[in-house]
């Protein structure tokens, strides 16, 4: 028993130390750099790059308007590349980059968007106003050619993930309100935690994205701030984001569709302009969805059976609609598997 | 025979039955011997770094030796160096099955699943090869995630590594639930928290029994001030979820005695409001309330609470609102009347933070669920893991009270409570580590310590009337104070380079040489706290914008 109550003590020990541990966000001023190669390549290495790291880099300027009720300002720092090139990481060379903010704020830069990356800029100062806004901490990462939204002021941590290859899964499962896993958490919740969400279909919470009416798709990272995300449920059947603690600037509204990994979920029965939406901006970028003519099958499951499967090829709307269709005819099912013939 | 013994014996027995039906866990190297996989047609076994499932006939030939598991004719992959443990079964036997909360996912799985998806921080699989009839699959930790605990009666909560390999652990017949992904904080924290509050300035400690997560979040989704939160967090109660088990979390120190006690000891003062039972003993005052109606009790026990409050020299005061709990199980967690009452319970916490001058947590022992078609007075029940009974917030909010409010302990008394100083160093809350005094400013300069207090308010006698922009609009202040450069003794005015001013709240805000504002710094000084700047206040006279006044003042320090 002595023993038990050793590791029973060191446990207690170790948890408030945890505890204590995340409280404490960086050493100092300045943010973690976490450099991710291919699997193939180096492993993940990180560095603190401090903001007075970031003084010694040589010093430019930008004059860029934010949001168009701002003034243009000339914003005085050094750029990113810059930084990365001064920690022998090449800017061209990034597939992904993400940024979390002290306050849990984050953004992803992957896709279309890496093309704002060549102008990215680590902000410490603004001309003619002798004192940096305490808002934006001790730095304020700007992307003058992607919208304010990709903005993170006072950074702690930055992750770049370099290489070519974007993750390919040979099966996509796509979820809807009727799926089991989903129907307790989506019938009866107005308040729904997006972490149950996602693990109600079998996806991993570390990073999601979501599809929103204005066809914005907003990538998420994971950070502690996921525990606290909740979906609201709008009056017309979209979800927005919420919850104790969540930075406004992370309560995207307008949600119809999350997507992680290798899940799909749709939050609600589409609108045929929904549809097309979800078919451009992520049915296209998938695997699958490259090559239209591509035959696909459609498995309706249930407990990991196959219930009905069905042939099918074309564009994403035509993937829902197959799917839909399987729905009315087999109502009792948990998601709906798409692979390649 | 002594309790603990028939404990033991009955794990044990469990155990054996357990065996009996085709599972075994084992730990390496410690029972080793015990690793034995005959009959076993389905293994789980894991490094530090790797885990493999392996399913099929063959299996017996595996066997540990020199600190490896080897085997002959079995597919290297099996081949693990520096095993931690093994789980062993056989295919098609109903094993035990163990509750878990995912996130906030409330789940029931068997325990090979539970432990290969995630459980012991196994989440990222590597793939699957076959062999000789033999099946494989490779699971690795994936970064920066995977974290789970393991929950034990009694308030138990173990860390799954220092589970898997602490020689004595309890087994897994003893396994009440793995929570995987927690939250960081649990209700184990709360006596840290409380005495290290304590070391800084007095403690109000907000006791709500059976406030859960879900209820917190329901209501400030719809009022952001349905309760007084700075910092809220989302936490853990200990197993089971009741109030016995997790009052005695909230207040038990290593060693074994209550914060109570130890307080007792020290010669701490401190109030205690129950409810109608003493949980605990308490030695000291501890004020009962008998109200049969939970309202009108909790009622009774804000109004002690509120005179308490007023009380000079207390240094911590514990008021434990039961009623909560009581509507819980008679309306459930849901009903408009339990609501409205949390409602009350946010508004009490608000009035006691205004009249409270040091730090104020507002914590509970567990949630609540609503039971389905039960008889009338049991319409809500907790004591099950899940996260509804489980998940707990822990908030904390500094009290807006008048008065100096000096530490309640000693930086030194507070590493002895908890037998840890290292706690301290890491520093668990917020703010800078030296205790802020609301009532007096300290100036710290390269050459000396200054420090103001009331006794110095002649000095800060001349008139001021600034203006700044906010919104668009021109907010003038008028007050009296003292510019800063004229309190530093001559000499040291002109050489700050870099000043930092910080709030008794956190608030900072810096001033370097290449500001003008540096050489324009106001301190005012309100002679009777007016509850919206403190006694002292800094204002940047060169500034436009208000952003840089410093409320409730409490350091200057100058570099």
């Amino acid at each position: 028993m002595k023993h038990l109550y050793t590791a029973i003590l060191v446990a207690f020990l170790l948890i408030m130390t945890a505890a204590a541990a995340e409280a404490v966000r960086r050493p100092a001023e300045g943010f973690i750099l976490r450099v991710v190669s291919d699997p193939a390549g180096d492993g993940p290495r990180e560095v603190f790059i401090s903001g007075a790291d970031l003084k010694q880099l040589k010093q430019t300027r930008v004059s860029v308007q934010g949001k168009p009720e701002d003034p243009v300002r000339t914003w005085t720092g050094t750029s990113l590349a810059a930084v990365l090139s001064a920690r022998e990481v090449d800017p061209a060379a990034i597939r992904r980059l993400s940024v979390t903010a002290s306050d849990g704020y984050m953004a992803v830069i992957e896709g279309d968007l890496l093309s704002g990356l060549g102008t990215a800029f680590c902000a410490t100062g603004i001309e003619d106003e002798p004192v940096f806004p305490e808002k934006y901490g001790y730095m304020r990462l700007i992307f003058p050619d992607l919208p304010p939204m990709y903005w993170i002021n006072d950074p702690v941590r930055i992750e770049v993930s370099l290489g070519t290859s974007a993750p390919a899964f040979p099966v996509l499962d796509l979820y809807f309100p009727e799926s089991a896993p989903l129907r307790p958490l989506l019938e009866s919740k107005r308040v729904i935690p997006l972490a149950n969400l996602l693990a109600g279909a079998g996806a991993d919470a570390g990073r999601f994205s979501v599809l929103a009416a204005d066809t914005l798709l907003r990538p998420y990272e994971s950070n502690t701030i996921i525990k606290y995300m909740v979906l609201l449920a709008e009056a017309d059947g979209a979800y927005s984001i919420g919850g104790v603690n969540v930075p406004t600037g992370l309560k995207t509204k307008g949600i119809f569709s999350v997507t992680a990994n290798r899940s799909v979920i749709f939050l609600k029965q589409l609108t045929a302009a929904e549809r097309d939406i979800w078919s451009d901006l992520v049915w296209r970028k998938q695997e699958y969805g490259k090559d239209p003519a591509r035959p696909l099958r459609l498995c309706l499951l249930k407990n990991g059976r196959t219930i009905l499967d069905r042939r099918v090829s074309g564009s994403g709307c035509d993937v829902y609609d197959s799917a839909v269709g399987m729905i009315m005819q087999h109502p009792d099912f948990d998601c709906i598997r798409v692979t390649a013939e | 025979m002594s309790a603990v013994p028939q404990k033991r014996t009955a794990a044990a027995l469990l155990l054996l039955l357990w065996a009996a039906a085709g599972a075994q866990y084992v730990r390496f190297p410690g029972d080793s011997s015990r690793f034995v996989p005959a009959g076993a047609d389905s293994l789980f076994i894991f490094s530090r770094d790797l885990a493999v499932a392996a399913q099929g006939a063959g299996l017996d030939r595996i066997r540990y030796a020199d600190g490896s598991i080897r085997g002959d004719g079995l597919p290297k992959t099996l081949y693990l160096a520096e095993p931690v443990g093994a789980i062993l079964y056989q295919r098609g036997i109903a094993l035990p099955e163990i509750p878990s909360i995912r996130s906030r996912l409330d789940g029931v799985e068997s325990f090979a699943p539970l432990f290969r998806n995630g459980a012991l921080g196994f989440t990222r699989y590597r793939g699957r090869s076959g062999r000789n009839g033999i099946d494989i699959d490779v699971w690795e930790p994936r970064e920066g995630g995977g974290r789970s605990l393991l929950f034990f009666p009694d308030g138990i909560v173990l860390d799954a590594e220092t589970w898997a390999t602490g020689p004595d652990a309890p087994g897994l017949d003893d396994l009440s639930g793995i929570w995987i992904d927690p939250p960081e904080y649990g209700v184990h924290d709360i006596p840290a928290l409380v005495v290290r509050t304590l070391s800084r300035r007095h403690c109000l400690v907000v006791y709500i029994d059976g406030l859960g997560w879900d209820a917190l979040e329901q209501s400030l989704l719809e009022d952001d001030n349905a309760m007084p939160a700075d910092t809220v967090r989302m936490a853990r109660a200990a197993y089971p979820p009741v109030t016995r088990i997790n009052y005695r979390a909230m207040i038990g120190l290593p060693g074994g005695a209550t914060l109570f006690q130890e307080l007792y000891a020290l010669g701490v003062s401190y109030t205690v409001l129950e409810g109608e039972t003493m949980i605990y003993p308490v030695p000291g005052r501890l004020v009962l309330h008998g109200e049969r109606d939970p309202v009108a009790r909790d009622a009774a026990v804000f109004r002690d609470a509120l005179t308490a409050a007023g009380e000079p020299g207390l240094s911590l005061l514990w008021v434990h609102f039961h009623g909560l709990d009581d509507l819980n199980h008679r309306w459930g967690p849901a009903d408009e009347r339990t609501r409205a009452h949390l409602l009350t319970l946010g508004d009490y916490c608000r009035r006691l933070r205004r009249v409270w001058p040091g730090g104020m947590l507002v914590v509970s022992d567990h949630g609540a669920h609503t039971c389905a078609g039960t008889a009338a007075g049991t319409a809500g029940g907790h004591g099950d893991f899940i996260f509804a009974d489980m998940g707990i917030p822990l908030i904390s909010a500094p009290g807006q009270g008048n008065g100096p409010g000096p530490p309640g302990i000693s930086p030194e008394q507070a590493a002895m409570l908890l037998g840890a100083a290292s706690i301290f160093a890491a520093g668990h809350e917020q703010g800078p580590a030296a205790a802020p005094d609301r009532a007096a400013l300290m100036v710290i300069t390269r050459a000396d310590t200054l420090r103001f207090s009331a006794a110095d308010s002649a000095l800060f006698q001349e008139r001021f009337e600034l203006s700044f922009e906010r919104k668009g609009e021109t907010v003038v202040y008028r007050f009296t104070g003292r510019r800063f450069d004229e309190l530093l003794p001559a000499g040291d005015a002109g050489g700050c380079e870099r000043l930092t001013a910080r709030s008794a709240d956190g608030h900072t805000a810096v001033f370097t040489a290449a500001d003008p504002g540096l050489r324009s710094l106001i301190i005012r000084y309100s002679p009777e706290e007016r509850g919206d700047t403190g006694p002292f206040a800094l204002y940047p006279e060169g500034d436009r914008f208000p952003n840089r006044i410093v409320k409730y003042l409490t350091t200057i320090i100058c570099e």
